[in-house]
């Protein structure tokens, strides 16, 4: 319970770049490109799309999500050895799918009855890295919508901790897409004018690419040096089966306190809370009124990291934990990007400047569609 | 800590056909009156669960865990050929069913279940990862029941699916959903064990693995899943006196052993 696993390194891919300390640097902008697709020229989008190319412009999905993984690996040092042990955990929401839209509107050039999906597999990601980068120890795909790195994470530090592999690397991905950028849109949750997370005028997501790797060990310092000072504690998850594309108040806030209780972490220990904060209307006020639930004593600050990513969706989870982590081993608290006015009825308001962090316990949250929750507990050491 | 129980399992295999076998009828067998507007593939799953469950009462922490080779390949085809052939954008209800944890949600919500909730996958081995995280959690506490599953369905038409699946023009195909349930409990009924090797166990797998050995999976009634080995292993724990049973992952370094408990003598269903 609450065994503290370094995070002994990590490396990102988002709108801000791909140097942690920039991108830590730069978690107060909150600057979305205009995107339009031509198949629907009417219809403009805003979007957080990976540097320097635009949405969709990247290339193929899996060799960016290889370099990212082997990035982080490289940073990790590991022996072959330790490579043969160590695990994937890897979660996303649309996997490749952004590559098979491509690639089937390049068939049909060719043939009017091309197969749609001629070969998709949740798990060929995950295979695919761990053939490349000779990892042994076992992959685990997870997708759960916004929570799957978040979930990959969770199940990545109890394998670690029961001791069924000393080392894990866990992956979350997300790739431009149209399923998912339409899929949103057909539900209303998108904005038209900038995510503003927890914010009184709040109107919707904004989406983003996002990849980002870490690895964690069950070894302990001084034998390992942990990345911008970062530990992951464990947390929790758990589902609401009464919002399909939201969760209640209560629903969030459980899962929050079984996160602190899993991690025998009281909630006035806690330092500061990362919002998952999509700049919804509805998931935001059920955050904010979890939140304020259970922090009804002690206020710790708040952050959200979407007004400057773009809602990674699948990707979130280990993204938001290096961006946040990498700022806070620098001793700050980013402010929440997008967020200009507090709502009458949030008692937690997000900050609007930058804070100095002393160190301490975060707890992360990300919530997804079907009602999937997960709360994470950090350790930041401090300065 | 109690040992893990095998508490119940069931498993539907069937043969995929062009239109497909209506649901709605083995559903209201199984107790599910509110048929809504779900895909196929969470109709399979919600067929599974509620057979395996068969009027069982779960804690409401009772964790979920659904494994899946390709999800709702059906509807996600289907999407795809709408969006990008026929460039028209998705309606919410069609989106809505293509997310990859809904038949994991809808069954949560069938059911009452406010614990862990997974959609995960491997290749070629996606029941070993949701058994393996379910093991987990059950092991640290984290669940008191841990409802296991696999489902693997068949998109329309079927000689489109046999070209994604890589067989023969003439391989039957089977649509699956293959579920037991597991808690922690006492030193009785079937008792379920698992480890992790380091390396690949080789040589030839012991008796009574050799029925899958035996022949190829594209050959075995009712046809082809991508999961079909489960479906194998989970009849034979239902129609056989069964233990112990050994059964070994895909990449053979993860086994589970379904054994006796000591005092069983009788008939534990």
């Amino acid at each position: 319970m609450g065994n503290p696993l370094p995070v002994i390194a990590g490396a990102l891919r988002c709108r801000l770049g791909e140097q942690p300390q920039a991108v830590a640097a730069d978690l107060s902008r909150a600057e979305p490109q205009p995107l339009t697709l031509p198949e629907f020229p009417g219809r403009p989008f805003l979007y957080y799309p990976l540097p320097p190319a635009s949405a969709g412009e990247g290339g193929a999905l899996l060799p960016r999500l290889t370099d990212c993984a082997a990035e982080a690996l490289q940073a990790a040092a590991l022996s072959a050895e330790q490579r043969a042990g160590c695990g994937l955990f890897l979660g996303s929401s649309s996997f490749a799918i952004g590559d098979a839209e491509q690639e089937y509107r390049q068939a049909l050039d060719a043939e009017p009855h091309a197969l749609p999906l001629p070969h998709q597999r949740y798990g060929d990601l995950a295979r695919s890295l761990c053939q490349t980068l000779d990892l042994g120890g076992g992959d685990y795909t997870f997708s759960t919508a916004c929570t799957s790195s978040a979930n990959a994470l969770l199940y990545a530090h109890q394998a670690v901790s029961s001791g069924q592999m000393p080392v894990a690397l866990v992956v979350g991905v997300e790739g431009f897409n149209r399923t998912s950028l339409l899929g949103f849109d057909s539900l209303q949750l998108l904005s038209d004018t900038g995510c503003r997370p927890l914010d009184a005028a709040r109107d919707g997501m904004v989406l983003g690419e996002g990849i980002a790797a870490l690895v964690i060990t069950d070894a302990q310092p001084p034998a390992t040096a942990a990345w911008h000072g970062l530990s992951l504690l464990g947390g929790a998850n758990g589902c609401d089966p009464e919002g399909i594309t939201g969760s209640s108040a209560e629903a969030m806030c459980s899962v929050m306190q079984q996160a602190l209780t899993a991690t025998a972490t009281a909630a006035g220990d806690i330092a500061l809370i990362k919002a998952h904060a999509t700049g919804s209307l509805g998931n935001d006020a059920a955050e904010t009124a979890a939140m304020a639930r259970l922090f009804a004593q002690h206020k710790p600050p708040v952050t959200a990291l979407k007004g400057a990513l773009g809602h990674t969706l699948g990707a979130c989870g280990v993204l938001e934990l290096l961006s946040l982590g990498a700022a806070l081993g620098a001793g700050t608290i980013p402010p929440c990007a997008g967020h200009q006015r507090n709502p009458d009825d949030n008692p937690l308001p997000p900050l609007r400047r930058a804070e100095p962090f002393p160190g301490g316990r975060v707890l992360c949250n990300y919530f997804g569609f079907g009602g999937n929750n997960t709360s994470l507990v950090l350790e930041v050491a401090g300065q | 800590m109690n040992p893990v129980q095998l508490l119940a399992s069931t498993s539907y295999a069937a043969r995929a056909e062009e239109p497909a076998t209506p649901l709605k009828p083995l559903l209201r067998e199984a107790g599910m009156s509110d048929l809504r507007r779900s895909n196929r593939f969470t109709a399979l799953a919600l067929l599974g669960a509620l057979r395996c469950c068969a009027g069982r009462e779960l804690p409401s922490q009772c964790g979920l865990y659904l494994s899946s080779a390709s999800g709702g390949i059906n509807d996600t085809a289907t999407l795809l050929q709408e969006l990008i052939r026929d460039r028209l954008a998705p309606m919410p209800l069609h989106f809505i069913n293509v997310s990859s944890n809904i038949a994991g949600f809808s069954v949560a919500r069938e059911l009452g279940l406010h614990g862990r909730n997974l959609a995960v996958s491997r290749l070629d081995g996606g029941f070993d990862c949701a058994m393996e995280l379910a093991l987990m959690d059950l092991q640290a506490g984290s669940v008191p029941m841990a409802l296991v599953g696999v489902v693997e369905e068949c998109a329309q038409p079927l000689s489109s699916h046999r070209r994604r699946l890589g067989v023969e023009a003439t391989t039957p195909l089977a649509e699956q959903s293959s579920w037991l349930l597991l808690g922690r409990g006492e030193d009785e009924g079937v008792q379920v064990n698992w480890r992790r090797h380091s390396q690949a166990l080789t040589g030839e797998p012991a008796e009574p693995q050799a029925w899958l050995a035996a022949g190829d999976a594209r050959t075995c009634e009712p046809g082809y899943s991508p999961s079909l080995s489960v479906h194998q292993l989970l009849r034979r724990l239902e129609t056989q006196d069964r233990c112990p049973l050994h059964y070994l992952s895909a990449d053979q370094r993860l086994q589970f052993d379904f054994l006796p408990a000591p005092t069983q003598g009788r008939d534990q269903r």
